[in-house]
């Protein structure tokens, strides 16, 4: 043994301990090393001067009931809780939940995905693919500036959708759909992206208001459409719908 | 059933002695009175029902001082350590009430040493478990306990030298 190893062992001896074997060593060493001595002899002090103060500490006389009484509470949230989660009726209650929130979930996109006017959407959509560019009238303006020329167009009520502010406009026409309805529509420098702009009442669209973007595809073209009030705007470009998802997520917010 | 009915814990199958043992250890840990009787009340709640399970005495209390040394640890972790304050006033047990009050404040600067220092220091201190059991214990083999042992007494004799120079006027 060494004085490392000594010093090693000295620094597990509790005060009032009976030194056996290898500690028994380490103590004797320490008698014959003044170095390890003192600092045995300090640590001795030290330690039994703590152990006294700690031993000072009594804890309250009712400290079994203060326990009792202090765990009661969050004892009684803790069970409550976690008998309630295994309760079959509170699971059944929660699967029932989970089952009327799906079926209002399904009955919403169903709604959402079926809506009065999606026929004549798709075919308008459809009119893309038949489109060589030559049709629309050049230009070199933002869709929040379309209105004055739409107007010329013979378009009324124009509402520049505010996701495309700012975005170049390359081209616009007014062209009559089907039964004379008229829809606005413009090119814009930016994912090959033609935007329709018509009167929701013109094709008997039905959204819910604001509700976001109704994701629709006819051939190779995808379309976004929401409708504000009377004024529908529908996105258009080639691809598919989660090309659109995509796109739509690049859009800044209303 | 414990014989505090139904609704009681177990902690008729502590003995007083390690009761109090258990609560000074927490005390160490937490620093505070308060904060110590909570953890020890939740750490009972927690581990209701698996105390009947041990059958070694030994066993039962070091699975215990585990788990109240966990809850002790995670107190802190949400509680960091606070300005010496004095929690409890016991002068009424006819005691001196000087010596309680550096006990507590003993305490509390035991609560600031780091860890494993202040579980290693306390458990060695509480004289509850061997050597070997606080190593197991804490997860080290011996050399490395004494180390932590040094160590921690160092860190403590520094706190309690910087509290009386506090108290100086």
């Amino acid at each position: 043994m060494n004085a490392e190893s000594a010093e090693t062992l000295l620094r597990c001896f509790r005060p009032g301990q009976t030194a056996e074997g290898r500690m028994q060593k380490a103590v004797k060493f320490a008698e014959q090393d003044s170095e390890l001595r003192k600092k045995f002899d300090e640590q001795m002090a030290f330690d039994q001067q703590i152990i006294d103060v700690i031993h000072y500490i009594t804890p309250p006389e009712n400290l079994r009931e203060k326990l009792t009484g202090l765990s009661a509470q969050p004892r009684a949230e803790k069970k409550g809780l976690r008998r309630q989660m295994v309760n079959p009726a509170m699971l059944t209650a929660i699967m029932g939940v989970i089952c009327l929130l799906g079926v209002i979930g399904f009955v919403v996109k169903e709604r959402m995905e079926k809506f009065a006017g999606r026929e004549d959407v798709e075919g308008l959509l459809g009119t893309a693919a038949k489109m060589s560019g030559a049709e629309f009238e050049r230009i070199a303006t933002t869709p929040e500036q379309l209105g004055d020329w739409l107007l010329m167009g013979n378009y009324e009520g124009y509402e520049s959708p505010p996701e495309l502010a700012g975005m170049p406009v390359v081209g616009w026409r007014v062209f009559y759909y089907d039964k004379g309805r008229r829809v606005a529509q413009a090119a814009i420098d930016k994912h090959e992206l033609l935007l329709y702009e018509f009167h929701a009442n013109d094709f008997g669209v039905q959204l819910p208001d604001d509700s976001g973007w109704v994701l629709l595809t006819k051939d190779a073209w995808v379309g976004a459409l929401r409708q504000h009030q009377d004024h529908c705007v529908l996105l258009a470009f080639l691809g598919s719908k989660s090309d659109m998802h995509e796109f739509l997520k690049t859009l800044p917010k209303k | 059933m414990s014989s505090y009915g139904d609704g009681g814990l177990q902690t008729a199958l502590i003995p007083s002695a390690a009761l109090a043992e258990f609560y000074r250890f927490a005390l160490l840990l937490t620093g505070n009175a308060k904060s110590a009787e909570q953890v020890m009340a939740e750490t009972l709640v927690e581990v209701e029902g698996q105390l009947s399970q041990f059958r070694n005495e030994t066993s039962r209390q070091a699975w215990l001082a585990t788990h109240i040394r966990e809850r002790c640890l995670k107190n802190n972790a949400s509680a960091p350590p606070a300005a010496p304050r004095l929690v409890r006033d016991d002068s009424e047990t006819g005691e001196p009430a000087v010596l309680k009050i550096e006990a507590f404040l003993l305490a509390q600067r035991f609560h600031m040493l780091p860890e494993p220092e202040r579980s290693a220091l306390a458990l060695f201190y509480l004289e509850f478990f061997s050597v070997e059991e606080i190593a197991e214990l804490l997860k080290m083999d011996t050399d490395l306990l004494s180390d932590t042992l040094g160590a921690a007494r160092q860190l403590l004799q520094e706190s309690l030298r910087g509290m009386r120079g506090e108290s100086a006027p």
